[in-house]
């Protein structure tokens, strides 16, 4: 990417029925999945039978009983999909998966918080909002995007029920002088829930797709990160 | 996770060892960045580069990954970060290997051979 981020990660979204007593750091290490080291210094915010959480050095783990997230600011990225892919083909192969997303998601800061409002600028201009607008234009810092979203239903590389959502905001984590940006790619994979082998064919989805869909939504932030100076 | 913001990678190449000394393991490369598919590049890397969880996956072929990057402290502070993980690939299962051969077979039989 053109600017180099302050954050960058990768989340991977799972939906499906979980039992998150069991998610701890101590499972995942007596099942191979993690280290004993990294098992042993993990951060358990809760495990209860509706929401277990931890941290790890690289990974954090949310789980509830119908969606878990796996969450990663440390590269590389890839760990994250081998850990998912491991746990749900080698251990809990009979959880119901229904669908999964990967989120590729970046704070960044641009040189001025001017670049940040060009960028909102171009994305959102206010000149199709007539009074409405003018009054946007007039208020200057005070007035214009605070979030967008663009979605793609239905993209052509995808099975039926996919989608891509794209969203741009500012940061609320970096470049609090008005210059932080965050954006972030939701890809969104489907599938039939009705096949009782819906996990094999989420992991298998899952495994294929992470690389291409992870470099697709950095040429997608990357152009985000080329407004600044367009 | 910690009181790091994380590592933000600026390069990263995917690898496997090729040959494993004293001090030191030998391997091949492809650059992940830049998008190539094979290995172009060779690589010495000490053993001391590598975690000590990591050191007893180091055999003949395992791959791994090498990202050369900034890590940032919550305090914004910035230092560059030499980092190579060794990947822990999912296992081949026996439905695995009954596939695999069943398409062979279909393969060679498709081939007349």
């Amino acid at each position: 990417m053109r600017i180099e981020p302050d954050i960058s990660g990768v989340a991977i979204v799972l939906l499906g029925h979980f039992n998150p007593a069991i998610l701890t750091p101590a499972w995942f290490a007596m099942h191979g999945l993690l280290s004993d080291s990294t098992a042993e210094s993990a951060t358990l915010g809760v495990a209860h039978p509706d929401v277990t959480e931890f941290s790890t050095e690289w990974l954090r783990l949310r789980a509830r009983s119908d969606q878990m997230e796996l969450y990663t600011v440390q590269a590389p990225h890839i760990r994250l999909r081998d850990f998912a892919v491991r746990t749900f083909r080698e251990h809990l192969f009979h959880t119901p998966l229904k669908a999964f997303g990967i989120n590729r998601f970046v704070h960044f800061k641009v040189r001025t918080p001017a670049e940040r409002i060009h960028i909102g600028a171009l994305l959102a201009p206010k000149s199709p909002w007539g009074k409405w607008g003018q009054a946007l234009e007039n208020a200057g810092s005070r007035g214009g995007m605070t979030s967008l979203t663009m979605t793609l239903f239905g993209p052509d590389d995808q099975p039926a029920g996919g989608q891509v959502n794209v969203t741009v905001e500012p940061s609320n984590l970096v470049g609090k002088d008005g210059t932080g940006v965050f954006a972030v790619v939701n890809d969104h994979y489907g599938t039939n829930t009705d096949d009782p082998g819906s996990a094999a064919h989420v992991v298998e989805s899952l495994e294929a797709n992470f690389e291409s869909s992870t470099s697709h939504s950095e040429e997608i932030i990357d152009h985000v990160m080329s407004l600044s100076s367009a | 996770m910690s009181r790091s913001t994380g590592l933000v990678a600026l390069q990263e190449w995917e690898g496997y060892v090729i040959e494993i000394g004293e001090d030191e393991f030998v391997s091949r490369l492809w650059d992940i960045t830049a998008g190539a598919k094979r290995e172009e590049e060779e690589a010495t890397i000490p053993l001391e580069e590598i975690s000590e969880e990591d050191r007893d996956k180091i055999r003949l072929g395992s791959i791994f990954r090498w990202v050369i990057g900034y890590q940032r402290s919550v305090a914004g502070n910035r230092r560059r970060v030499s980092e190579v993980v060794f990947r822990d690939l999912p296992v081949l299962t026996q439905a695995d290997w009954d596939e695999a051969r069943e398409w062979a077979i279909e393969t060679r039989r498709l081939l007349g051979l």
